[in-house]
């Protein structure tokens, strides 16, 4: 069982990411935010979620910028080790390397187009849960 | 990516099999792309800083990292990598034998982008090699570096 | 001090003497009666006789006094005179003792009266035919004689005199008679309560002379006993002398009796202990307890003897015995040396051990771990070689690159394989609460493509419990029996993999029942050995050690597996896990 933590400031698309996973892959738990501060609540297991399972992996998809967050995640000695891909409209390269250089896993430019999203979600299943090893969070 | 398209790759690797592993799987992949090697961390470090016979070496695009080599192994490159103002953003991907989850631990924990660990078998590590050039060239965008 | 009496005598012989006591007293009060009886008998004969002799003395002075009378009447002397004067006073004199001994008698008395009066009347008459005499001469009194008046009372007095004879004489015979009775009646009892008293004293002293004898036997026996026990015995006084010693103290300790009661008894005790055992005795007699103690005594020849003693005190003395222990303690020692080095060894045997199997999981781990790099080189280079250039070589070449890569490939198995047999303990999970329906669920999901190709049924026909294990290895456990039956089905079936689940005391017992090709009974014990296979390669890959570790998994569950199986029919796999 795999957990995802997606950040998700649109409705539509956080609905349609959460559909086209438990599509692909029925050991995926896909569990949704909507903002920054939600986000850190749930990832420091705050009492309000009471569900709250440590994500596996991380996909940040907010309009504005998510740099703080990024670093927030990777300087926390817990948080660190999850691997956060951002889904982004922007091409923007200074954009694109700030985010690596706060050492986000990966960079996805978000598609206009349906099928090149699910082949996107796709290849996110595949490659984080099927191909590459994840640390296993101490507990 | 450098004026033609052509993805600069560094494969860190100590083992010379694995390099014309690696070589064979990347070429069955539709990228183009190039692929230097380095044989140990030294060789790696001094490549990416472009010194002596480096000096006119392309910033890789993607780092696929060994860990278990001679002089400096995989771990001291990433954190080195990691804490250079201008390499810190390249992808650098751990291709390595080691299965030990400390190992796995402490890359995540040094920032590494992801861990794969070489299958034995030549069909399978083929298949690696394919997912990660499918998702790194295909799905992600990499980072733009400035030479 | 005085001491107190102790009434000791057996019950029934002192009812034998109370008896023969209660019979003498009855001897006696009888003996009594009668010899009281037979005085008063002879009392009251005397006084009959003394009372006929009176009468007839009364009788005869009444006569004496008429002859006197007819004697003065016929001669005139005056010396007849003399007599009846006399008994006159006699006579009365009689009557009134006759008077006195029969007072009680008042038949008697009014007899007496009446002989009272009547001699009374004779001597009026008498006196009259006196004065007859005197006043009317001889004639005329002689002539008062014959007309027989007075002699007409001397018949009464007679008659009446005889009467009372009669009567004295009855009384006396009865009277006689009854003391004769008496005197048999007692004799009787004396006789017979004499036997009975003699009877009594006869048993009694049998009775007392068995006693006799048991005691003496007892006290033979407790004697022997005593003499020839080979523990020591004895009784020590309170000023510490030895009263009384079996012989066990001289053979066990070497001392002469007489050197034994030389001295008190703890001078014969090893140094060290005397302290200790003198504290404890006294303890004993002060709290009036019984004193177990072990301690060490000194023999003749110098060494000592761990002697264990018993002991208790009894009035003024104690009671002792000991057991020479010498050879337990020595023994105990010798045991107890011979435990601790024991202990020594098992525990360096066990370290020893222990490295050793730490050694070899890690050998095994570096061996299979440090042999996957060779492996994939040459793995993977063949199957490069026969990716390029397969066709472009000869067929040898062909058939030598197919060798090579499946070679390689086996090889690899088997790393793998031992690996996850060695990981079975270095890598195992913490027993955890595990829900055997979502195992048994992963396992068809790991399996799904098997399942698929070879058109496999699974039916899981009970609900699976949940017990506390390593769920990744009881999930390989699953995996590997149920792989198994997918692998060895038979070609024209439908696989059908029937598992269920039972659950006995302390334990579930669960069942992987397939219709597969099924194994001949003799090699239901082989087929758990690591690497042992039964089939060859080609119809039905594998390294063989499936089994070795579903056996291994189950056994670090506390269970055990078993199978039964039918050649053709199928194979059904039983295993244990502990439910506590």
């Amino acid at each position: 069982m795999r957990n995802i933590l997606l950040v998700e400031d649109t409705i539509t698309d956080g609905q349609f990411i959460k559909q086209t996973f438990s599509e692909i892959n029925k050991y995926v738990n896909i569990e949704i935010v909507n903002n920054e501060e939600t986000a850190k609540k749930y990832l420091q297991s705050n009492p309000s979620f009471q569900n709250a399972i440590m994500a596996d992996l991380i996909i940040i998809d907010l309009m504005n910028s998510c740099l703080k967050f990024i670093e927030f995640i990777k300087s926390d000695s817990n948080l660190r080790r999850i691997p956060v891909i951002i889904l982004s409209s922007s091409s923007d390269n200074e954009y694109i390397n700030n985010c690596c250089s706060l050492f986000a896993n990966a960079f996805i430019i978000k598609p206009k187009e349906k099928e090149r999203f699910i082949e996107i979600i796709n290849a996110i299943d595949n490659f984080w849960f099927k191909q590459t090893r994840l640390s296993s969070i101490p507990k | 990516m450098n004026k033609d398209n052509c993805i600069n790759i560094l494969l860190v690797e100590d083992s010379p099999g694995d390099v014309e592993l690696t070589r064979e799987a990347l070429s069955h992949g539709n990228i183009i792309h190039q692929l230097d090697v380095a044989c140990d961390g030294e060789e790696a470090l001094s490549f990416l800083n472009k010194q002596g016979k480096y000096c006119n070496a392309q910033t890789p695009d993607l780092i696929l990292l060994d860990l278990n080599m001679p002089r400096k192994d995989g771990l001291e490159v990433l954190k080195e990598i990691r804490t250079h103002q201008k390499l810190k953003s390249i992808p650098v991907i751990i291709l390595t034998t080691s299965n030990s989850e400390l190992d796995i631990f402490k890359c995540y924990d040094n920032y590494a982008n992801a861990y794969f660990v070489k299958p034995v078998d030549l069909n399978e590590f083929f298949d690696t090699v394919a997912a990660i050039e499918d998702f790194w060239f295909n799905i992600a965008t990499l980072p733009i570096i400035a030479n | 001090m005085l001491r107190k009496l102790h009434f000791e005598i057996d019950n029934k012989t002192f009812a034998g003497f109370v008896f023969v006591l209660v019979v003498l007293f009855v001897i006696q009060w009888f003996t009594l009666r009668t010899t009281t009886g037979l005085i008063e008998n002879t009392k009251l004969v005397n006084q009959t006789y003394t009372i006929i002799t009176k009468l007839e003395s009364v009788f005869s002075m009444l006569k004496d006094a008429e002859s006197g009378q007819r004697g003065y009447i016929i001669t005139n002397d005056s010396n007849y005179m003399g007599p009846y004067n006399k008994q006159r006073i006699e006579v009365q004199t009689k009557i009134n003792e006759l008077k006195e001994l029969t007072i009680d008698n008042p038949e008697y008395q009014k007899k007496l009266a009446t002989l009272d009066s009547l001699q009374k009347v004779k001597y009026e008459n008498m006196e009259e035919t006196l004065t007859l005499q005197q006043e009317a001469g001889q004639v005329a009194a002689i002539k008062s004689i014959m007309t027989g008046e007075e002699n007409k009372i001397m018949i009464k007095i007679r008659y009446l005199i005889d009467k009372m004879k009669e009567d004295e004489n009855r009384i006396l015979d009865q009277r006689t008679r009854e003391a004769n009775d008496s005197s048999s009646r007692t004799l009787m009892v004396i006789l017979i309560t004499g036997l009975l008293a003699l009877l009594i004293i006869i048993v009694s002293l049998y009775y007392i002379n068995s006693d006799t004898i048991k005691r003496k036997k007892a006290e033979e026996e407790l004697n022997r006993f005593f003499t020839l026990s080979l523990d020591m015995m004895c009784i020590i006084g309170n000023d510490g002398y030895f009263k009384r010693i079996n012989p066990a103290f001289e053979d066990v300790l070497g001392y002469s009796n007489k050197e034994l009661f030389s001295k008190p008894y703890y001078e014969f005790i090893y140094p060290d202990d005397k302290e200790n055992t003198v504290e404890a005795v006294n303890n004993m007699v002060k709290d009036s307890t019984k004193l177990n103690i072990e301690n060490r005594w000194l023999c003749k020849d110098g060494s000592f003897k761990w002697l264990a003693w018993k002991s208790v005190p009894v009035g003024d003395v104690r009671y002792a015995s000991a057991r020479d222990i010498t050879e337990q303690k020595l023994s105990a020692e010798r045991i107890g040396k011979m435990n601790e080095e024991l202990e020594m060894r098992v525990k360096k045997r066990t370290e020893q051990l222990k490295k050793s199997n730490e050694e070899l999981q890690q050998f095994a781990y570096i061996a299979s771990h440090d042999l996957q790099e060779p492996l994939r080189m040459v793995a993977s280079y063949m199957q490069l070689l026969e990716k390029k250039y397969k066709g472009k070589l000869d067929e040898k070449a062909d058939q030598y690159i197919n060798f090579a890569v499946d070679g390689a490939s086996r090889m690899k198995a088997l790393i793998n394989d031992l690996l996850d047999f060695s990981r079975l303990d270095t890598k195992a999970k913490p027993m955890q609460f595990s829900d055997f329906n979502e195992i048994l669920d992963d396992v068809t999901h790991n399996l799904k493509v098997a399942i698929k190709e070879s058109k496999t049924q699974i039916e899981i026909i009970d609900k699976m419990p949940s017990l506390i294990v390593d769920s990744t290895q009881i999930s390989q456990l699953f995996q590997n029996l149920i792989n198994n039956a997918i692998k060895f089905r038979n070609q024209n079936i439908t696989p059908i993999i029937k598992i269920s689940a039972e659950e006995q005391p302390n334990q579930w017992v669960f069942k992987i029942s397939d219709n597969g090709i099924g194994i001949e009974k003799e090699y239901y014990d082989r087929i758990f050995i690591i690497f042992q296979r039964l089939n060859n390669r080609v119809e039905y890959p594998g390294t063989g050690i499936g089994l070795a570790i579903c056996k291994k998994i189950v056994e670090r569950h506390g269970g055990q597996i078993w199978l039964e199986s039918e050649v053709g029919k199928g194979s059904t796999f039983f295993f244990s896990i502990k439910s506590k």
